[in-house]
């Protein structure tokens, strides 16, 4: 055999194989629709025959069957994306005046903060009400508010197009508060009302 | 309201409450996250579609990191992720959805274009190299159309080589040297009635590279 005949072969195997391989297989998806039970009869008879046949095939399918079977764990920052936003207490530099918002009873408001977004609550003018407004970089008007007592139904309103809403008609005691986000739910854990 | 009549933006907030929910370990309703996907797929809503890559992006990105492949191939996990929404999109159609009856179903099918994503970039790169060299492989960025080609101009090539092929020691060599990438030990250890030794295969397969080398028709088909 000539020299060049060596290097030539070598390259004509190379490309064989990567004309050739696993050509006469089912692709990935099909094999798994196969395993899903999603196929037509006559493809299903099909796969099944030459997946007795075909060791590769044999082997894929056991490594799909482990993969599809084994629970899902999500990671902690991908948790985080789905799960709540938990807002906490800002306190404020003593030395700062705050003039509570507008329409509160008094100098009662409170001030809350998660990431970028700024949420003061306070006493309304009414008793059992609950009066807020929340400051974002995203827009929150028409967002849903709930206030969700130890027991019972969750009160419902929204914020309104400047960031405000009023929460009515509520029984002392001690409440969470969630306020619906773009990817999220903020989440104020503990409102003393009345 | 029935689920019928709430907008994709009420929907998704459900959708949402129910898997923050079933991640808290209750029990969950399933109906408002299954009506986006009928929508998005049934309807071609695009609203709903991104309600619903949204909703599923951080669990199929789980999804991705579960499987074995992924460390291999050694791509962003972004990457595998838009392949397995496009797989999903691209091969469930209104016709099929009715063969999905719940939540669940659907989730396991979108399991499954993770892992197909995955195993046809496995199988691509396999067939460049040895297996050996895979990991270290350059991406093929298969797609759907490409490997429909490829299977056909495979059977295609077979045929032309078959036609070269003297007796059933030959095809056998061939076909599990060139469609298995089996080396000529495993091929001598699986059939050791038809060949005498490692060295039996490792002469029939030089006969056949020299024959093939010669032929006009798979060069050309090769493009060699």
């Amino acid at each position: 055999m000539r020299s060049g005949d060596g290097a030539d072969e070598s390259e004509l195997e190379t490309e064989l194989r990567r004309s050739l391989y696993r050509f006469d297989c089912p692709d990935a998806h099909t094999l798994g629709e196969y395993e899903l039970d999603v196929l037509d009869t006559a493809d299903r008879t099909r796969i099944a025959a030459h997946v007795l046949e075909c060791d590769e095939c044999h082997a894929e399918l056991t490594t799909l069957r482990d993969y599809l079977a084994a629970p899902t764990t999500l990671s902690e920052p991908v948790l985080e994306r789905v799960r709540r936003i938990v807002a906490s207490l800002f306190v404020p530099n003593p030395a700062l005046a705050y003039g509570g918002l507008r329409g509160g009873s008094g100098t009662s408001s409170r001030i809350y903060q998660a990431a970028d977004i700024t949420i003061s609550i306070a006493p309304g003018q009414t008793p059992g009400s609950v009066i807020g407004l929340v400051v974002a970089n995203e827009p929150v008007d028409g967002h849903e508010v709930r206030l969700l007592p130890r027991q019972g139904a969750p009160v419902r309103t929204s914020v309104d197009e400047l960031g405000n809403f009023v929460v009515e008609g509520l029984a002392s005691g001690l409440y969470a508060l969630e306020i619906e986000l773009a990817d999220g739910v903020l989440v104020i854990e503990e409102l003393q009302v009345g | 309201m029935t689920i019928g009549q709430l907008s994709v933006a009420e929907l998704a907030r459900r959708c949402r409450e129910e898997t923050l929910r079933f991640l808290g370990g209750l029990e969950r309703n399933d109906a408002f996250c299954f009506e986006i996907f009928r929508r998005a797929v049934v309807g071609r809503d695009d609203a709903a579609w991104e309600a619903i890559v949204n909703q599923y992006r951080g669990i199929v990105l789980a999804y991705v990191s579960q499987h074995s492949a992924a460390a291999v191939l050694r791509e962003p996990d972004e990457y595998w992720l838009n392949r397995a929404f496009q797989r999903f999109w691209s091969a469930v159609g209104p016709d099929r959805f009715a063969s999905f009856p719940d939540l669940p179903a659907l989730l396991k099918y979108l399991k499954l274009c993770v892992h197909s994503v995955l195993l046809d970039e496995v199988r691509a790169r396999r067939a460049s190299l040895s297996l050996d060299e895979m990991p270290e492989a350059m991406p093929s960025r298969l797609n759907a159309e490409s490997a429909v080609l490829g299977r056909l101009s495979g059977e295609q090539l077979w045929a032309t080589i078959k036609r070269e092929l003297q007796d059933e020691a030959e095809r056998k060599v061939a076909f599990l040297s060139f469609a298995r990438d089996l080396k000529p030990a495993e091929i001598a250890a699986r059939h050791s009635a038809l060949f005498s030794s490692v060295a039996d295969v490792y002469r029939i397969k030089r006969n056949i590279l020299e024959r093939l080398r010669r032929n006009p028709d798979v060069r050309a088909f090769l493009g060699t």
